[in-house]
């Protein structure tokens, strides 16, 4: 019977399974400090937000129109606890494209701003109108105004 | 037989050395590829503008923001828990808006409010509620 052993050695056994657990483990390490770090940078930034939409105070203290044409000028009133900018304003659900002052200005708070549009649906006198307006943090104020 | 070297227990102990030298030299180098393991950072957070159901077309209108730390790209919309026959697949960048038309093969009926959710292709979702006009 033949005693010759064949195969690798101890040495060069012992080498490929520390290189692999070294491998493995630096993935695993890897893996896992990107994942929590990901979930964590995720949870802090939606805290922020909404403890800054729950801070987010404002309201439209007066609308004016000329009465000819279609263009508004509404004035927005922060009193809340967070400076605010009005990022968007709907008339009707329609967003508005053009701005003629007052979009993406910081309010300020306890400050007023007028922010100046050409509405995207004809305003006529005596009509009622559903105006959102919705700030950068995505927080919406609807009134309804008669023209 | 005379065997000469060193024992196989120091042999180990060397090789254990080098081997973490040598990984932590590696790690130190490829962590720039495998820091981005573990996910593809942080998602979009969707927020509704304003939005609208078209009892006439069957159309749900929604403009959606992104205000979270990432760009979103729009995948499916249910509308009441049924797939939506279309849905626009728009991209949304932090901080933007989008205008998303969503086509059900339902039957809105005006003065009925619908279940809306949106799902991104990063499972970013938002749900919401509109009235059929």
């Amino acid at each position: 019977m033949s005693l010759k052993r064949r195969g690798i050695s101890e040495i060069i056994s012992t080498i490929i399974i520390i290189l692999i657990v070294s491998i493995a483990g630096t993935y695993l390490f890897a893996y896992s400090t990107t994942f929590i770090q990901t979930e964590n940078d995720q949870y802090l930034r939606n805290n922020k937000l909404e403890l800054g939409q729950t801070q987010e105070r404002f309201t439209v203290s007066s609308v004016w129109w000329s009465g000819v044409d279609d263009f508004l000028n509404i004035t927005v009133y922060n009193f809340g606890q967070n400076d605010i900018e009005v990022s968007d304003v709907y008339v009707n659900g329609i967003r508005v494209s053009s701005y003629s002052y007052g979009r993406d200005t910081l309010i300020l708070t306890e400050e007023l701003l007028q922010v100046g549009f050409t509405s995207p649906v004809a305003v006529i006198g005596g009509l009622e109108y559903k105006i959102t307006l919705v700030s950068s943090r995505g927080v919406t104020e609807v009134i309804y105004w008669s023209a | 037989m005379k065997r000469k070297g060193v024992s196989t227990y120091i042999s180990v102990l060397l090789l254990i050395v080098v081997v973490i030298a040598g990984g932590m030299l590696i790690y130190g180098y490829t962590m720039g590829w495998f820091g981005r393991l573990g996910g593809e950072g942080e998602m979009g957070t969707l927020s509704v503008d304003t939005v609208s159901a078209n009892a006439t077309t069957g159309e749900i209108t929604a403009y959606l923001r992104n205000v979270g730390g990432s760009d979103v790209t729009i995948n499916v919309a249910y509308v009441e828990d049924v797939n939506a026959t279309s849905v626009t697949r728009a991209t949304i960048n932090q901080g933007s808006v989008a205008e998303i038309v969503i086509v059900t093969s339902q039957t809105l009926s005006p003065g009925n409010t619908y279940e809306v959710k949106i799902v991104a292709v990063d499972n970013t979702q938002i749900a919401f509620s509109v009235k059929a006009e």
